[in-house]
């Protein structure tokens, strides 16, 4: 229900602001962008990432071809971008967030849940399944959500992205973002296999997220 | 804009460059044409691709040029932009860098070239070498991460060095009084950046046609001795023969041409050295066929800061 409020109430410059940062971002880091499925695809997917900086999600969200952007949300910590007007607005007009909680978990507010609500409606989300930001470019151990998402809906791809740099760019706790060159790379969709428990799939997808590193 | 176009030597050097591009992107059409039927041929498109980027370049060069020197200088200033992004993409440094990372980008830069525009030669001089200098190491100090020190600070520094002081020379040269001619700077840049880039054309080219001898195989393994000799000589050739660009007799601006060549090939060798020790083949993909910035400016890095004092030290008043 919220979801679906959200999305009638953005309005077109909103949405054209959203594809001038999404150009802007593509132009200051140089972005390269390297891919091993098509990523015009308009089925919804859940893109899964590693996670070092605050602009991790400007990264991979612009990488994306502009379709496909427009039918695509973040999953974003609702203790940290709910905290404030400005955060609030950023997260929830410009890049039309799905907020999920990170603590406090209770029945209403499942963050799993509130990501195949998207998915049902037909949008892609982007995730960070390592739980928070990273000090450094290696990929930390991922948290059960992907998995729970990937059991309660295996239709939907699940797409492995590594952002290469973004530590680099604005590292955690640094306000003010350096040009450097950034690139993005999508990996392979996976599914859950059928005998696969939840610590040998958080292994597999946290390995093809590394994959995607080298690649 | 006027002054260029009534200016017979730089009119002469634009057109024959429009000439020459031309022909080289026909032939280059026709040759990509014919081999079409044969299957792909990955020389042959990467040289169209080369001359498509030079179109962009030499476009955007000879625009700035027409339009005044504010715009020279904007031009470079870009240059040195993109140059030092990709230098960071590839230089290691730490978080606690970032401060002085960001003091680089954002304040140096535009400081450098506002003094090269306003032509505040005292402090353009040793505004890096001095203040950036002792500020840089104290911020990366300041940050608090001892690991690697000494390194990182080096590797900032000569950064700043090549990317920013090295390549603001060039539109530096267009604050030279030459003998108080109208325009004469202007022309000089132009030699500079047109020798420069016709003995990087002419070593690929001769070293493609005769080059045996490798150069230096650990480092640039596309280099020979052939190519540098042959490219050197092509340099200084039509270097004297753009002599009118210049306060040079023929004789001067052959030997003058020779060592912008030849510093221009030991910028090229020490980039390519830098890149070897990163494992990476280009700095960047944002120039199709060249591949970065800095491996189309590499040779001006070094030539231009040179070339500069040397005109200053004997012709300008």
């Amino acid at each position: 229900m919220y979801s679906q409020n959200k999305t009638i109430s953005r309005i077109s410059s909103e949405h054209s602001l959203a594809n001038m940062i999404a150009l802007v971002v593509r132009k200051a880091f140089g972005l390269t962008v390297s891919s091993k499925l098509s990523l015009s695809s308009g089925a919804p997917r859940v893109y899964f990432s590693n996670h070092t900086s605050h602009i991790d999600f400007l990264l991979v969200w612009s990488a994306l071809p502009k379709e496909t952007r427009e039918s695509t949300v973040a999953a974003a910590a609702a203790d940290y971008w709910c905290k404030n007007k400005v955060r609030h607005w950023v997260a929830s007009r410009i890049f039309d967030s799905v907020f999920i909680e990170r603590t406090n978990i209770g029945r209403c507010n499942n963050p799993v849940a509130a990501i195949i609500n998207e998915l049902d409606s037909g949008r892609s989300v982007i995730i960070f399944p390592e739980g928070g930001r990273t000090e450094g470019p290696d990929v930390a151990e991922l948290k059960s959500g992907l998995y729970h998402i990937a059991r309660k809906r295996p239709e939907y791809e699940l797409v492995p992205v590594y952002v290469h740099n973004a530590n680099r760019v604005l590292p955690k706790g640094v306000s003010l973002p350096l040009p450097v060159m950034c690139s993005v790379t999508f990996g392979e969709p996976i599914h859950l296999l059928e005998d696969e428990d939840k610590r040998q799939f958080g292994r597999r997808a946290r390995v093809e997220i590394e994959k995607c590193r080298v690649a | 804009m006027s002054s260029v176009f009534a200016d017979p030597d730089l009119a002469g050097l634009f057109g024959v460059l429009l000439v020459v591009l031309s022909l080289s992107t026909l032939v280059g059409r026709i040759l990509l044409y014919k081999k079409k039927s044969q299957g792909r041929s990955e020389v042959l498109e990467n040289l169209n691709q080369r001359l498509n980027t030079w179109w962009l370049l030499i476009g955007l060069f000879s625009l700035s040029v027409m339009i005044g020197k504010h715009c020279s200088v904007l031009l470079f200033a870009a240059i040195s932009f993109l140059a030092l992004r990709e230098f960071l993409t590839i230089c290691p440094t730490r978080k606690a860098d970032h401060l002085a990372l960001l003091t680089g980008v954002l304040i140096v830069l535009p400081c450098q070239y506002y003094l090269v525009a306003t032509g505040w030669y005292g402090l353009f001089a040793i505004f890096i070498p001095v203040y950036a200098s002792v500020v840089i190491p104290l911020m990366c100090a300041v940050g608090g991460d001892n690991r690697d020190f000494l390194s990182r600070i080096a590797r900032i520094q000569w950064c700043f060095l090549l990317c920013i002081y090295f390549v603001s020379h060039a539109p530096a040269i267009l604050m030279l009084d030459l003998g108080g001619v109208q325009g004469a700077s202007v022309k000089l840049l132009c030699f500079l950046a047109v020798v420069v880039q016709i003995s990087d054309v002419a070593q690929y080219v001769v070293g493609k046609a005769i080059g045996r001898t490798p150069l230096s195989k650990s480092v640039s393994p596309n280099k020979t001795l052939e190519g540098f000799v042959g490219g050197i000589i092509v340099a200084g050739g039509c270097g004297a023969l753009m002599h009118g660009l210049t306060p040079f007799v023929p004789v001067e601006a052959f030997c003058v041409a020779l060592l912008i060549s030849v510093l221009g090939t030991g910028g090229d060798l020490v980039l390519s050295a830098v890149k070897r020790d990163s494992g990476i083949k280009d700095y960047s993909r944002i120039l199709p066929g060249h591949g970065g910035i800095l491996d189309r400016v590499d040779s001006i890095c070094f030539a231009a800061p040179v070339f500069f004092h040397l005109t200053r030290y004997l012709f300008a008043s």
